[in-house]
């Protein structure tokens, strides 16, 4: 199957493959603890959220793998290195991830301002106006607008959207706590890789490179309303619009226990 | 991008002024003093450098006549030589601020306009728009002067844009008259700044500290207009009166909370009535007015009103602030404390009589009483003074779970002999038929153990007491799911009515006033039993029929489930007692999470 990949289209497959394995695997890890969890706290809106964007990016990034290795999709260069460096944050998050479902504390603290942190920023904005020329020279100019990398089009925007509410909610509690939460960062890191990753697959898809059949199409238009729907979670939950599992129980069980008469599933009569 | 706007503006406090919105100070419940207008563009010039340089990046396909490779070096040499150079002098310039600092700046932000002339060829009006946009930004930043020597520096800059854009008639017209508009730009920008800038950070504040005391404000605020129509509407208001702002917002306030006064509806057709009400006082403050309205649940909601007008330059109100409060809850503890204070010496006085009656007739001393009568006097006097103390022991333990002064230690407890022991207790105490269902494989509970045996012996002193008839009562222990435990309680007494279940956990409540004297008791039993309950992470419920009887299910945490911490930190802290992922995921995202229990 790999005999003919270069080694730039193997890797971009690998790499989504293993991408999309884990994002389907969290969300599955997502949905048994939102079970697990229903009685006690109720729906949660981040819960189910993050529950779809791990199924609509995961099947994004299993599709864009198995085209790699199956269908003998060629790879792009710019694909390799938006990948390449959305891994860093996103093995940094993944790691804290996993040592949390192994109970550990799942994060780091940063005191205050390192110049390395504060470098960050200038680092993204020239990988961004880097990236952009690269893709000037990549683009072919005779290429016409294909409708279909609408969807990709839009998560770039929504994606980025998202990555700067997460920084926003880091930026508000930094003066509180005095610095800041790896994984938050490290997430925010990925979803702004994230848009960017779509913005160049958008590109390498409108160029004819990357084909874009009706089960890729699918999948990117389904994702945008997730984007849509966890884009409203994350900011209702950094403006405090909306309360969810961040309510203790407590206060859920002081609501059902004045309103156990109409709650059925509590109560049972013997 | 988003994300590097947003980290750096974190980089001091001025920065996070910045990006403080009115929804941060609504969250953080801080309110810092309002950044001056130079402070804010300090905190704003490197997001805005580095946005800036990604859009001219982006947008240098659109420059007409342009090669490819030329607009690949433009992009390249903005990524990796003018974005490190000017984010690297933005934080030396942002520790040691001073106006040579910002010269430096200034020669570094031209750089960029150089570069787009050179690289994109562009007519020299791109330049000249922008150079005019950094000639305002260091007058405001450093004064006139600073204008002033931006102004020149671009003299530079529309030169070279000149020369590389051919336009040679342009040249000499520009190069005359091109300072002197500038000098004259900056001279007006920095009156302007310097006049205005202290106004506009007054007016700030002032709209801030408003915005800030309307959503902080625990009563419902309301400010109608002349004729009546809600123009604000804060947060306590939404929950005051079940209505969403966008649903208030314009309406008229007749409509939306249709006030009364006794049984009068109040008629704001001709003017505030809250304000008519008011001027009926004689005192120089505004008093509270005593109204209600029909909740939308349909019971009466009492409230303390009062209004204040908004003059106009006409001596005329152009608005009326209204602040309500909703005292229903006032109301009820204050009926409850008044049934309470009732209740209690009834409660106090019938044991009392009988121990001072039979002690003046022990103490008499012409009494003729037989042997055997003196001892049923003692054990009388016994049994009603172990009454009384258990009166006082429950009033004691309600006025310390008021306080917040119990001290409940969790433990692994085997609740098999405590529920056993209890029953047998009532059983023998009290004549009445008790049945336990309780498995052997029901696992131990994390709780406390003296707290477990109260709640459970109140639940069957209440089922024993509110059932006078004499029919079964039942207490079931059942496992729930892989977390929890329930204990049910079960009697077939006269039971409760849906408002009364809803109201049975309050404290000194009690089902009818007539009960106090039916099945005497002072109202705090069940309230002690939420109390210890919710204090051991658990919750209680209950269903009632009238006439049927009433089943209580207390549900606590199963002590395997429990992680214990160890070092004795709120487990929440670093998030090793709380299991759930998606809480913990939300709380490194920076969401405050409440405690988990």
């Amino acid at each position: 199957m790999f005999i003919g990949m270069t080694s730039v289209s193997f890797l971009v497959a690998l790499f989504n493959t293993a991408l999309g394995v884990v994002y389907c695997c969290y969300g599955l890890i997502t949905i048994l603890d939102m079970k697990r969890g229903w009685r006690t706290h109720g729906f949660s809106h981040f819960g189910a959220a993050w529950i779809a964007m791990a199924f609509t990016c995961g099947p994004h990034h299993l599709d864009h793998g198995l085209h790699g290795f199956v269908s003998g999709r060629d790879g792009g260069l710019l694909d390799l290195v938006t990948i390449l460096i959305g891994f860093v944050p996103g093995v940094i998050w993944f790691l804290l991830r996993v040592e949390a479902l192994w109970g550990g504390r799942g994060d780091r603290f940063i005191s205050g301002t390192p110049a390395w942190l504060e470098a960050l920023p200038t680092f993204f904005a020239s990988y961004t106006a880097g990236l952009i020329a690269w893709s000037i020279w990549t683009v072919d100019p005779s290429d016409v607008f294909t409708p279909r990398i609408i969807p990709n089009l839009c998560l770039v925007g929504l994606y980025a959207a998202i990555g700067s509410v997460l920084l926003r909610t880091q930026v508000r509690n930094h003066p509180m706590i005095g610095g800041w939460s790896v994984s938050g960062i490290s997430l925010a890191a990925v979803m702004y890789t994230c848009a960017l990753m779509h913005g160049v697959f958008a590109l390498y898809a409108n160029s004819g490179r990357y084909y874009l059949d009706w089960h890729s199409a699918v999948i990117d238009v389904v994702a945008v309303p997730a984007a849509c729907y966890f884009l409203w979670v994350t900011y209702s939950l950094y403006r405090g619009s909306i309360r969810d599992w961040n309510a203790s129980p407590s206060s859920t069980v002081a609501r059902t226990t004045s309103e156990a008469r109409t709650d059925a599933d509590l109560t049972r009569v013997t | 991008m988003l994300s590097a706007v947003a980290l750096s503006g974190a980089q001091g406090p001025e920065r996070v002024n910045v990006l403080t919105t009115h929804g941060d100070v609504e969250n953080s419940g801080r309110i810092s003093a309002a950044p001056t207008v130079q402070q804010r563009l300090r905190a704003a010039a490197l997001p805005s450098r580095l946005v800036l340089a990604v859009l001219l990046v982006a947008a240098s396909p659109l420059a007409y006549g342009v090669t490819t490779e030329e607009q690949v070096r433009f992009g390249l040499i903005v990524a990796f030589g003018w974005i490190p150079v000017a984010s690297l002098w933005a934080a030396v310039a942002g520790r040691h601020p001073s106006i040579y600092a910002d010269a430096v700046s200034l020669a570094i932000d031209l750089s960029l306009l150089v570069i787009v002339q050179l690289s994109l060829a562009q007519s020299p009006a791109v330049v000249i728009v922008a150079h005019l946009l950094i000639v305002a930004f260091y007058t405001y930043l450093d004064g006139r002067w600073m204008g002033v020597i931006a102004g020149l520096a671009g003299v530079v800059v529309i030169a070279a844009a000149v020369r590389t854009a051919n336009t040679r008639s342009l040249a000499g017209f520009v190069l005359v008259t091109y300072p002197v508009m500038v000098a004259c730009l900056a001279w007006l920008l920095d009156a302007a700044a310097t006049e205005g800038s202290s106004a506009t950070s007054r007016v700030l504040r002032l709209h801030e500290k408003s915005d800030a005391i309307l959503t902080g404000a625990a009563e419902a605020l309301m400010v109608t207009t002349n004729r009546g129509r809600i123009s604000e509407w804060n947060r306590a208001a939404e929950e005051t009166f079940a209505c969403p702002r966008s649903k208030a917002i314009g309406r008229s306030c007749s409509d939306v909370i249709g006030l009364h006064v006794d049984v009068r509806a109040l008629d704001c057709s001709s003017g505030c009535a809250v304000l008519e009400l008011q001027s009926g006082h004689t005192s120089g403050a505004p008093e509270d007015v005593e109204l209600w309205r029909t909740s939308p649940t349909g019971q009466r909601q009492p409230l303390l009103a009062t209004a204040l007008s908004v003059v106009g330059d006409d001596g005329e109100a152009v608005e009326i602030i209204h602040s309500f409060r909703d005292v229903t809850k006032l109301k009820h503890a204050d009926e409850a404390k008044t049934l309470f204070l009732a209740t209690a010496s009834h409660e106090l006085k019938t044991p009392l009589t009988v121990i001072r009656g039979f002690s003046q007739m022990l103490l008499a001393p012409d009494t003729k009483m037989s042997p055997d009568e003196r001892q049923i006097a003692l054990h009388a006097i016994d049994a009603r003074a172990t009454q009384l103390t258990t009166i006082v022991d429950r009033l004691l333990l309600s006025s310390r779970i008021e306080a917040g002064q119990i001290d409940l230690v969790p433990e692994d407890v085997n609740i098999r002999p405590i529920v056993g022991d209890l029953a047998t207790g009532v059983r023998a105490a009290m004549a009445r038929d008790i049945t336990v269902e309780l498995d052997d494989d029901v696992p131990a509970l994390w709780v406390d153990p003296a707290a477990f045996a109260t709640v459970v012996d109140h639940l069957l002193d209440n089922a024993v007491k509110y059932s006078p008839g004499g029919g079964d009562i039942t207490v079931v222990v059942d496992v729930v799911d892989d977390d929890e435990v329930e204990v049910l309680v079960t009697d077939h007494g006269v039971g409760m009515t849906e408002e009364q279940t809803r109201l049975c956990f309050e404290r000194f409540w009690q089902a009818e006033l007539s009960d106090i004297r039916r099945f005497g008791g002072t109202g705090i039993g069940l309230y002690i039993v939420r109390s210890l309950v919710e204090a051991m992470r658990g919750r209680i419920s209950v269903e009632s029929a009238p006439g049927v009887g009433s089943t209580f299910r207390v549900v606590l945490p199963r002590a395997d489930r429990v992680v214990a911490d160890l070092t004795g930190e709120p487990a929440d802290e670093h998030g090793r007692g709380d299991r759930s992922i998606i809480r913990e995921y939300m709380r490194q995202l920076g969401v405050r999470l409440d405690s988990p229990g």
